[in-house]
């Protein structure tokens, strides 16, 4: 969805100029590309720039929900008027026209549907029933894969898996539902915070309604569901960067722990739920293609749902790296080489989406370290080891080839890939695969000087940014090359803040969640994520994924 | 050692220890050591002398409380019973030696700190062997928090005793104020990665090749980052941090490379990596190798003392150790052996005094010199060699003194009855041709160290016990972390199943972290 985008992107980017009117179609992905690399390139005119870079980054804001009420079929009028406001008014104006919006949403709305959501106890009903115990075989439709004979797509299956998805929904919305309301009175105020509540209210009354209504016994009841679930799945897009900003502007009514507490345990059940309602509509699609046309293309043979049956690892970092190296190119004018080596020719099965957040994630935050600390450390291509102090011995000794030990970067490195910058100066970024017998093991080794001990402890913390803060932080950014590459407030500002696809979690809009994002994601099967800073040189990153298959039988999902 | 009779009267003598229990200990950090250290004169010598004499007890009695809280059960183990016999014993010498004011009351202090080191070198294979009869008793977690505790304390212990024995030393020998050398009794100031990678890759390459029989060469170890950095440490600790990891590196790239190779395939070895990593405070030894992961099973109990009783069965075959890489040097050498007593004439003479000033001192505390042979240096590097160095153009093989400790009598005399040789470790013929690139001071270190150890302990196993034993006692990972935690660093290990493994040791670059030494 992002790539048509990037040309409009780009063109903004390099003529340093806002094209609102010119390229309206592309507004949203282009308004949340220009949100992620404001820090450093928008040149816009000083004087503008703080108005400017708030404008840009409301207009992101407002444009997508504008579009997701859109997609929500709620009241058509107040879309439009939305965005006719939005067309309407002139860049600098649109702050203005936001605050309008947001009035408009609370008194309208919320007051209404906070007294019905009071006296309504069936979220409790449903919050207190047990969540079942989904074995992904009978989720996933596995056991049934292309190479065991019969086809995961039939209607049976397809049925299976919605049945399961209506019961099983309701109970984790309300759940989530739950949670929200046990939030301080004062936080659930919060106009972002109360449209997440609210946006899972609507899909809870949603779909118990139609629950209650009628069993999926046929197609049609099928397709009608799977609507039901899509309009859903897009209009709950924008959940995490609204509850970023909510929980931005409440962070001083909670303490710190709390809302990790909070937002840990939301994310992680919004990737359940949005697991489940994917996987109910992309069997859907899948059956539907298969009926059209008996010819599968070579991937297709492999999905089933949001699961690859035979996922290469090594093809999806190489997809995320071009994609981050573009990226990279763009802001910084020129990109280390992501090199690939390992087991290459890995497979396994597991969810794509999942495993592309997460490589994009940290690839984005090594590939933007080892730029940053190049240019901090004066690394250039005539100068490949500008961060290495010349050794005193190596003059007079040389490696001898049968030496136990071997100084590295005296002898002949061009040998080594992994060891040889750019023609920029950079040291490649260097991506591992290891496949053991039920887990994969992806290492991504950067040079980008590491983390500084003070903000290693809070890597993993979810890092509030406001307008407002971005701005007073902007000029030190612009102006300094000093800042650590990885400090926290730098890594979160700037590329992580790109509205990235992450398939299943929705366009990521950064916001200070890349980290603990990623972590969640890795961990959801059962896997883990590790993070090693070596002050200096660079971070490790080692993601280890459990494969989906027998083995996982037990994990509750 | 006598053996205790626990009385009833042993229950109420426990009092004496509840005003050395009450104390809190007072934490030192590696930079008050140096600084201390500097231009000892004799007031600060004793002033050290009875800041010793005052914390040790103190330290000492902390651990025996923790024995007296253990289940009654595991209390009544032989093996445990034993060491805390022997903490008791400590304790009891200890807590009654009065205020410290002469220079001879000082050295007589010294011996009888030296007398304790050695008897409690039992104190880690009689722990692990109680932990392991005991882990029915005790739930896991509470083993290790136990073992970490000792091992910790244990270290405090020694790094107090050592360093002040090792100043004492110094002063005594009639050119101290002339032979720093960047040593500060067991500190030394200018230790560089390259040097510590360079000494305990060859040892750990040896012990490796010993392990096949001299079959298989362990792969190469391949060095970058600031490998020119430099820091001030104890040189034992990181030399055993590094020891093991690239031990164990070594052995999983072995192991995988003869089972490719039956396999059919080339049975090359890939290189382990080390990079060294200076941050703002810090410096980091990366140690990667591609031996194919540790066991998933294995895995989870990396840094357990508990978790696979089998693990330390193998300590019932030794009853000493330091847990310093000395021992490691000493104990591949019984299968070689090979080293004439001649060299060992040779390398003393050539010391000469000024370049060893406390040789003496050593001598008496040797009954005999244990020797690790290393390659001779480079012709080229002898210019750049340190003062001090053994190294001599004119040997063929590097001589390292490993001034072992005084033994206990009862192994001093099965001892006696080995050959000195057998002390010795040489390194192959085709390695010793292999230059290196520049000596270390691996034996000014050892000679510096007043109280080394040796584990020195089966005279009778075979070879190929001994083989097991240096490969598989098991403890050298956790102990390791113990080491590295100490004085404020970490060790971490990732594992990737199917490749390889990485291993990180942090250390603290400026030594101004306190000791570690409660979990």
């Amino acid at each position: 969805m992002t790539s048509p985008a990037t040309p409009f992107a780009r063109i903004a980017l390099r003529q340093g100029q806002l094209h609102w009117q010119q390229h309206s179609h592309a507004r949203p992905v282009l308004s949340a590309r220009l949100w992620a690399f404001r820090p450093r390139q928008l040149h816009i005119p000083a004087e503008a720039n703080s108005a400017a870079s708030s404008t840009v980054v409301k207009t992101h804001r407002a444009l997508t929900h504008t579009f997701s009420t859109r997609t929500n079929g709620l009241i058509r009028d107040r879309s439009t008027l939305m965005s006719s406001l939005l067309q309407a008014a002139p860049a600098a104006h649109l702050p203005l026209a936001n605050t309008h919006l947001r009035q408009f949403h609370q008194h309208q709305q919320f007051e209404h549907d906070d007294v019905i959501s009071f006296y309504d106890d069936k979220v409790t009903q449903y919050a207190n029933q047990q969540l079942q115990t989904v074995t992904l075989k009978t989720l996933l439709g596995l056991g049934r894969t292309p190479e065991s004979g019969s086809s995961p797509h039939t209607l049976e299956t397809n049925l299976q898996v919605a049945r399961y998805a209506r019961q099983e929904l309701p109970v984790r919305l309300a759940r989530l539902i739950k949670a929200t309301q046990k939030l301080p009175f004062i936080v659930g105020t919060n106009p972002y915070i109360k449209s997440v509540y609210k946006l899972y209210y609507d899909s809870f009354q949603t779909i118990t309604n139609s629950a209650e209504a009628q069993e999926i016994r046929t197609k049609e009841d099928l397709d009608k569901f799977a609507a039901l679930l899509q309009g859903l799945v897009s209009s709950h897009a924008d959940v995490v960067p609204m509850l970023s900003q909510g929980f931005q502007e409440s962070k001083k009514y909670m303490n710190k722990a709390d809302i990790k507490v909070f937002l840990d345990g939301m994310i992680h059940a919004r990737i359940g739920i949005r697991l489940i309602a994917e996987q109910v509509i992309s069997l859907w699609e899948q059956r539907n293609h298969h009926l059209q046309d008996e010819a599968l293309d070579s991937k297709e043979q492999y999905m089933v749902g949001v699961v690859h049956t035979g996922l290469k690892p090594a093809e999806l970092i190489r997809t995320c790296a071009s994609f981050v190296q573009e990226l990279c190119d763009v802001n910084y004018g020129s990109s280390p080489e992501v090199v690939i080596n390992g087991q290459i020719d890995a497979k396994f099965t597991y969810v794509p989406v999942h495993l592309e957040y997460i490589l994009c994630e940290l690839l984005k935050n090594a590939v933007r370290a080892t730029v940053e600390h190049s240019k901090k450390m004066g690394r250039s291509a005539l100068t490949p080891h500008g961060d290495r102090k010349a050794s005193p011995y190596s003059a007079s000794s040389g490696s001898d080839a049968r030496s136990m030990v071997v100084i590295d970067g005296e002898g002949d490195d061009s040998m080594d890939e992994t060891k040889r910058v750019n023609e920029f100066g950079h040291p490649p970024v260097e991506v591992t695969i290891a496949q053991g017998d039920h887990e994969i093991t992806i290492r991504i080794r950067d040079q980008g000087g590491g983390i500084s001990r003070d903000n290693m402890e809070s890597i993993f913390d979810y890092s509030f940014t406001t307008v407002k803060n971005e701005n007073e932080s902007s000029d030190s950014l612009d102006a300094g090359d000093g800042d650590s590459p990885y400090g926290v407030d730098s890594i979160f500002k700037g590329v992580s803040r790109l509205a990235m696809q992450a398939g299943l979690g929705g366009p990521i809009a950064g916001l200070g969640f890349g980290l603990p994002l990623t972590r969640i994601y890795a961990q959801y099967f059962g896997g883990d994520m590790h993070l090693i800073s070596l002050q200096g040189h660079g971070c490790d990153v080692f993601i280890k994924l459990k494969q989906i298959d027998e083995t996982l039988d037990n994990l509750q999902i | 050692m006598s053996k205790r009779f626990y009385s009833p009267q042993h229950f109420y003598q426990n009092r004496v220890l509840d005003p050395y229990v009450q104390q809190a200990v007072s934490p030192i950090t590696l930079r008050q050591l140096v600084f201390f250290g500097r231009n000892m004169q004799e007031d600060k010598l004793l002033k050290s002398a009875n800041y010793v004499r005052q914390e040790l007890p103190v330290r000492l009695a902390h651990r025996i409380r923790d024995f007296q809280n253990l289940p009654f059960i595991v209390g009544t183990n032989p093996h445990i019973e034993l060491v805390y016999d022997l903490y008791w014993q400590a304790f009891e010498k200890l807590s009654k030696i009065p205020d410290i004011k002469t220079l001879e009351e000082n050295d007589r202090f010294c011996e009888l700190v030296k007398g304790l080191l050695n008897d409690h070198l039992v104190v880690i294979p009689q722990l692990a062997l109680g932990i392991m009869e005991c882990s029915k008793h005790i739930p896991p977690e509470q083993v290790d928090k136990f073992m970490n505790k000792m091992l910790r304390s244990r270290i405090s212990r020694r790094v107090l005793a050592e360093q002040h024995i090792s100043l004492t030393s110094n002063f005594n020998s009639p050119n101290h104020m002339v032979s720093d050398r960047g040593y500060i009794g067991i500190i030394y100031t200018h230790c560089n990665p390259r040097d510590i990678v360079e000494r305990t890759a060859i040892l750990a390459a040896e012990t490796c090749r010993q392990s096949t029989g001299g079959k298989m060469e362990p792969p190469k170890v391949i060095m970058d980052g600031n490998i020119d950095a430099e820091f001030s440490y104890i040189p034992d600790h990181i030399e055993y941090i590094l020891y093991e990891l690239l031990k164990n590196s070594m052995r999983f790239v072995m192991r995988r490379g003869a089972r490719s190779k039956a396999e059919g395939g080339t049975g090359e070895l890939p290189p382990i990596q080390v990079t060294v990593c200076e941050g703002d405070n810090e410096i980091v030894f990366r140690v990667s190798d591609k031996g194919g992961g540790i066991d998933p099973e294995m895995e989870p109990h990396l840094w357990s003392y508990a978790q696979s009783p089998a693990r330390f069965a193998n300590f019932e075959k030794i009853s000493k150790m330091a847990a310093t890489i000395q021992e490691q040097m000493v104990s591949p050498s019984r299968s070689v052996n090979s080293a004439p007593m001649a060299s060992t004439t040779v390398s003393r003479e050539e010391r000469g005094d000024t370049t060893d000033h406390h040789a003496a001192d050593l001598e008496n505390m040797n009954s005999q010199g244990n020797k690790v042979e290393l390659p001779p240096p480079p012709p080229e590097s002898f210019k750049n060699r340190r003062q001090g160095s053994m190294f001599d153009a004119g040997e063929t093989t590097l001589l390292l003194d490993k001034h072992a400790p005084p033994r206990l009598s009862e192994s001093g005399s099965s001892t006696s009855t080995a050959p000195a040789p057998e002390a010795i470790a040489v390194i192959d013929p085709s390695q010793a041709k292999t230059p290196l690139k520049k000596k270390g001071h691996l034996d000014i270190e050892s000679r510096h160290r007043a109280a080394a150890e040796v584990a020195a302990a089966t005279p009778t196993s075979s070879s190929s016990e001994l083989e097991d034993q240096a490969m598989h006692l098991g403890i050298g990972l956790p102990m390791s972390r113990v080491y590295a935690e100490y004085w404020g660093g970490d060790l971490k290990v990732f594992t990737m199943h199917g490749y390889g493994t990485d291993a990180y040791a942090k250390i603290c670059k400026f030594g101004n972290i306190h000791e570690n030494f409660d979990v």
